[in-house]
């Protein structure tokens, strides 16, 4: 029952953090799995789960208003139990993926509800009550938090038991099998960052990377900082066209 | 030293470190109908009763701020700041056409947020996740460390100095910087560094092996070991871009992540992997 307090309480906290200073990135698997593993008291298991179940949700960040598979709240139940149970990466794997999912169908109505406060809010505006709008901000945004914390909480203190039978019963092929799937699915998550960057014009880049990486072995910082430096020269170039002025240039060089 | 670098007041260095506290909140509010609207409005109160002394122009004020807003939390001080030095003309110059201070934050917010996506929630966030996934192997909790650090040091900069630069250039230079194509190439050019980067990871991070094994000549031939001589990480670059297909022909990517897990486990059980 404490662990599961200890959990709600870790959702809410790295939520209340993400939203409120500018998304420090506090809601991503890596660091939901180690602030879980750190309250539960096994740090090394958090990190392992966060990392691999970073991985697949790598490419989901909320973009343009999309509802992606939340991964905090799959995070920290699937890390939870791991924990809980004295389990590996592939039980975190087979529990925080549908609850991730189970979290997405939730988000839609549970955002929905901060929209009950709205006439409040409008009247205040009318009224000019300033003092009014501020005390409003952190219980609108708290609405949310509140129940994806006990949505957390709740499913580690009433899972416990029939996840682990659950667990018994499963095959050790089906364990093994998630195993393996934690290494496809990082195809999925970067495949939706291919969608959020992907142009024909840019597209050659990404091969690029990938050759730099696989064949010469390269470090991830090095590529980076080759990409950045590339960049550069790219836009000295542009500028010394005389005939043409450097925006229209770059506009030309990058056209979709 | 704020204050001298952009040539503020006294009051407007107050009044800047204000609206760069309360930008951070951006995304707290959210909710469908007027998005980030509430904060947007919790970041200029301070703004409104500076400059508008009368209580019918602050509800005007009030009002002009509680509508729909929606850009990326990294780089909103740009715009809040912005508009903080159009509400300051808009109190001084009774001429002033206030609808343009809701004109030019609708204009911005777009190009905003798609330099703010892809330069914070992309690029950066992937080159430092790679770093920090490459030092948590293992369960060392250097990585998450590392990658907090590394992603939250240069966002906060931006984040924090964003109301200042907005404030003190003004809604001019911002509106001509969107229109001149400095933040298609700024965006572009964050593609291009991101698309190299997941790349590399495409060819670190993600496994797909072969297990299986025939025997040809007496001798154990590894279909994996084969494909690496000529083809290092064939197999990982075939699954993502067979993703990014399915994802572009509008396969949900929930269905996709369910589809791999499945065939994750008929192949394990088949013995392909």
């Amino acid at each position: 029952m404490m662990q599961a307090v200890l959990v709600g309480l870790t959702v809410f906290a790295l939520e209340f953090i993400e939203t409120w200073c500018s998304y420090p990135m506090t809601t991503r698997p890596l660091i939901v799995g180690t602030a879980i593993g750190i309250v539960l008291g096994d740090v090394a298991t958090g990190v392992t789960v966060g990392a691999s179940l970073e991985l697949v949700f790598m490419g989901v960040m909320a973009i343009g208003g999309t509802v992606p598979p939340d991964a905090c709240s799959g995070t920290a139940v699937g890390t939870a139990y791991a924990i809980i149970l004295g389990q590996g990466v592939e039980t975190a794997f087979t529990l925080a993926i549908p609850a991730s999912i189970l979290c997405q169908t939730l988000f839609v109505p549970l955002v929905a509800l901060r929209s009950l406060w709205s006439p409040m809010i409008d009247k205040m505006v009318a009224k000019g009550d300033y003092k009014g709008l501020q005390r409003m901000m952190p219980v609108v945004s708290a609405t949310m938090y509140v129940f994806k914390a006990l949505i957390c909480g709740g499913a580690v203190a009433l899972g416990s038991v029939a996840v682990q039978q659950f667990i018994d019963v499963l095959p050790a092929v089906f364990l093994d099998g998630m195993g393996v799937a934690a290494g496809m699915l990082a195809a999925v998550g970067f495949a939706l960052l291919l969608k959020m960057m992907w142009t024909k014009k840019l597209a050659v880049y990404f091969f690029v990377g990938f050759i730099l990486s696989s064949y010469l072995g390269l470090p991830l910082m090095a590529i980076a900082i080759l990409g950045i430096l590339y960049v550069i020269v790219l836009y000295v170039e542009s500028s010394h066209k005389p005939t043409q002025s450097s925006a229209e240039e770059e506009e030309e060089l990058f056209n979709d | 030293m704020i204050k001298e670098k952009f040539n503020l007041t006294e009051d407007e260095n107050k009044m800047c470190f204000q609206i760069a506290m309360r930008s951070h909140t951006m995304s707290a509010p959210y909710c469908w109908e007027k998005m980030q609207a509430l904060a947007f409005l919790y970041t200029m109160i301070p703004v409104i009763n500076k400059y508008y002394p009368e209580k019918e122009d602050r509800i005007e004020g009030y009002k002009r701020h509680w509508e729909l807003f929606n850009t990326t939390p990294s780089v909103s001080g740009f715009i809040t700041g912005l508009v903080a030095s159009m509400e300051k003309q808009g109190a001084e110059d009774p001429n002033f056409d206030k609808s343009s201070i809701s004109a030019v934050k609708s204009s911005l917010m777009g190009p905003f947020a798609g330099i703010g996506d892809s330069i914070f929630q992309s690029t950066w966030r992937v080159i430092s996740m790679g770093v920090g996934l490459s030092l948590a192997a293992g369960g060392n909790i250097l990585g998450p460390i590392v990658f907090l650090l590394m992603y939250n040091i240069p966002s906060a900069f931006v984040r924090f100095l964003g109301p200042y630069v907005g404030y003190s250039l003004g809604a001019k230079f911002m509106s001509s910087a969107a229109e001149n194509g400095i933040m298609s190439f700024i965006t572009k050019a964050a593609s291009t560094v991101g698309l190299m980067t997941v790349g590399a990871m495409t060819a670190t991070m993600v496994s797909c092996n072969i297990g299986f094994v025939f025997t040809m000549g007496g001798a154990e031939q590894s279909i994996q070991a084969m494909l690496d001589t000529i083809f290092p990480n064939l197999l990982p670059l075939l699954l993502t871009l067979f993703c990014f297909k399915l994802l572009n022909k509008k396969v949900n990517a929930t269905l996709l992540i369910f589809g791999l897990m499945v065939f994750a486990i008929l192949g394990t059980w088949i013995g392909i992997f």
